[in-house]
């Protein structure tokens, strides 16, 4: 008798927390891959045939930005934070967090003034180069995923730094010890050894990536587009829910294939240290 | 030849001196031990040597070689590490073989050099195991290996036995002296255990607080003690404050102008004996009298604690014999096994 009020209690305890949870979050989902099979009274594939139909080059294009930003963010992260795993330069802690505070939107046009084919780089460069005209990125995949790795890098190098900084420093100077240099150090020990964290911001940048919607409306081109942009599209000018649905479920899929790999991964790395 | 010389190194962290003035030579094939309570700065000694501490003073040269401003991985110095810090994601080859890989040695050279070491410290059939799956003396091994193979002029190891349980720890002690001297490599060994450094260092430094106290063979350090700290720090000892009239009466000559003395005794080597045994001792020997006050049974032992009549003090010493509550005793102490500081 106890134990079941007991159990009723820690019931009642997590309740509001379920409430939000499934008012917020789960009702939504269930709702909206439920409206990504329905066409009118009609239940069918119909919203994903026109999806895949009319965006499949979209939706391509949006995994591959996603993944090119994700790798050039990595790669930034992790030469910022091996620098500052390795020296202590407070100019650069500061610098990198910046663009933490910076709304998407002022970036966005940050980087549309930026990019323009007489912005800021353009005039620089032709500058420099000594030369008439240069094609302006702002409104090319180039331009999108300098703007997204500007954004993600802050957060992903949160994660990393995290890690690096709190691996145990002897790892790291044994390998000094034995004549690695810094390089070496970064590629031989720190990654592998912060490979999980390495993961973690990898998944949250590919997630950010593929669902920003504000970067690729005002950085983008205008063809090919993000499948959120698309997603807005439908939904603003044809009114077509079930269609801008089946493109968040295809999102959720592919989103959830990093997800799965990931939860392997996590899984072989507790078990792996056994034979 | 000397292979490490530090001229007067210095470091401050704040008000804190962690190195005042240290000055230590180590010939080829010397093992020089560097002892100290916790805080005395025999691992920031250590650490400068290897490069991992900015100095504020002084200098640093291996074999002639001025390195004081030279990066950890340019000084050929190869140290070990108190946890061993071994690589997880590698396996014992691999953490082995790294710092050849770093230094672009041939595949073949690299692999006749790690299996010549591994099978040197008998731990050739553990190659393909990761750290993980290996017993805490194996692991202490590889980290050997791992310093080692590079062949450094210098080998620097930080408390190497501190992780191993008390059984292991003194048949390794033997090991690692003999295997070290099969290398004939210059060593500078830290540890606060000064029975460990007794035993197996062919010189000893003594630290307090950033100062090297005295430096000589393990039985010079014993025996001839230059202050109160060494020997105190050195051996197992019971030191007594006292008035210089009584210790005068004792037959020890004073030195002069003292207003109060310590007097260092020897434990592990003063004798208990029953208050009426005939005693034979030389003028230079030391007689107390005094009564059990407290028994420790310890097994093959037991632990008295004596209140010494002359000294006004007590003192705790082990004896086989067994003796009883409030039984009156006498404590030979041999001259050498005592030291009378101001």
């Amino acid at each position: 008798m106890k134990r079941r009020r007991e159990l009723f209690v820690g019931f009642l305890l997590i309740l509001p927390a379920l409430i939000v949870l499934g008012a917020l979050y789960v009702y939504p989902l269930i709702l909206s891959v439920y409206t990504s099979f329905t066409v009118g009274e009609k239940y069918g594939l119909a919203n994903y045939a026109k999806a895949f139909d009319i965006y499949w080059r979209d939706i391509v294009y949006s995994v591959l930005i996603s993944f090119v930003t994700t790798v050039v963010t990595l790669f930034a992260s992790v030469v910022v934070s091996g620098y500052l795993r390795f020296r202590n330069w407070k100019f650069l802690e500061l610098m990198y967090k910046l663009p933490l505070f910076i709304p998407f939107l002022i970036v966005g046009h940050a980087m549309r003034v930026f990019l323009a084919p007489h912005g800021t780089l353009n005039n620089l460069l032709t500058r420099i180069l000594r030369i008439e005209e240069l094609p302006g990125l702002s409104r090319s995949w180039i331009g999108l995923v300098w703007a997204f790795v500007w954004i993600m890098t802050p957060y992903a190098t949160l994660i990393v730094l995290g890690a690096f900084r709190s691996l145990d420093s002897a790892y790291i100077e044994a390998a000094q010890n034995v004549g690695a240099s810094k390089w070496k150090i970064i590629i031989d020990v720190l990654i592998p050894m912060c490979r999980p964290s390495i993961m973690v911001a990898f998944i949250l940048t590919f997630v950010r990536t593929i669902s920003s919607l504000t970067i690729p409306i005002m950085v983008g081109p205008a063809s090919p587009n993000m499948i959120t942009v698309n997603m807005m599209f439908r939904v603003n000018y044809f009114n077509d829910w079930g269609t801008a649905n089946a493109l968040g479920v295809i999102s959720y899929l592919i989103v959830m294939v990093f997800a799965i790999y990931y939860l392997k991964f996590m899984a072989a790395e507790r078990g792996g240290i056994k034979a | 030849m000397v292979v490490l010389k530090t001229e007067g190194l210095k470091k401050y962290y704040g008000d804190v001196k962690a190195l005042d003035d240290v000055s230590v030579e180590i010939e080829e094939g010397e093992l020089l031990a560097v002892i100290g309570p916790s805080g005395s700065g025999k691992t920031t000694l250590l650490r400068s040597v290897a490069g991992f501490v900015q100095l504020d003073g002084g200098k640093i040269y291996i074999r002639g070689r001025d390195v004081t401003d030279l990066p950890p991985e340019k000084r050929n110095v190869a140290m070990f590490f108190q946890n061993y810090a071994l690589w997880p994601h590698m396996t014992v080859f691999e953490n082995v073989a790294y710092g050849l890989k770093v230094r672009k040695l041939s595949k073949e050279k690299i692999r006749e050099k790690v299996e010549w070491v591994l099978n040197f410290l008998d731990i050739g059939h553990l190659a393909n195991r990761k750290p993980s799956q290996l017993s805490g003396g194996q692991q202490q091994r590889v980290a050997l290996a791992r310093a080692i193979v590079v062949e450094p002029d210098l080998l620097l190891l930080d408390e190497p036995l501190s992780n191993l349980d008390a059984k292991i720890r003194m048949r390794i002690r033997f090991e690692l002296r003999s295997m070290l001297k099969k290398l004939n490599i210059a060593t500078l060994y830290v540890t606060h255990d000064q029975e460990e450094a007794l035993s197996i260092a062919d010189r000893i430094a003594v630290m307090s607080n950033g100062k090297i106290l005295q430096v000589g063979e393990p039985r010079e350090i014993y025996r001839k003690p230059v202050n109160l700290f060494v020997a105190d720090f050195v051996g197992v000892n019971c030191v007594v404050r006292a008035r210089p009239e009584a210790v005068r009466k004792l037959g020890i000559a004073v030195p002069e102008g003292a207003e109060e003395l310590s007097l260092v005794i020897r434990a592990e080597e003063a004798v208990l004996s029953r208050y009426n045994a005939s005693i034979e001792k030389t003028p230079h020997d030391l007689l107390l009298n005094g009564v059990i006050v407290g028994r420790l049974y310890l097994g093959a032992k037991t632990r008295y604690e004596v209140k010494l009549q002359e000294l006004d003090d007590n003192i705790f010493i082990n004896s086989e014999e067994d003796f009883q509550l409030n039984e009156p005793v006498q404590v030979l102490v041999k001259e050498g096994s005592y030291f009378l500081y101001a």
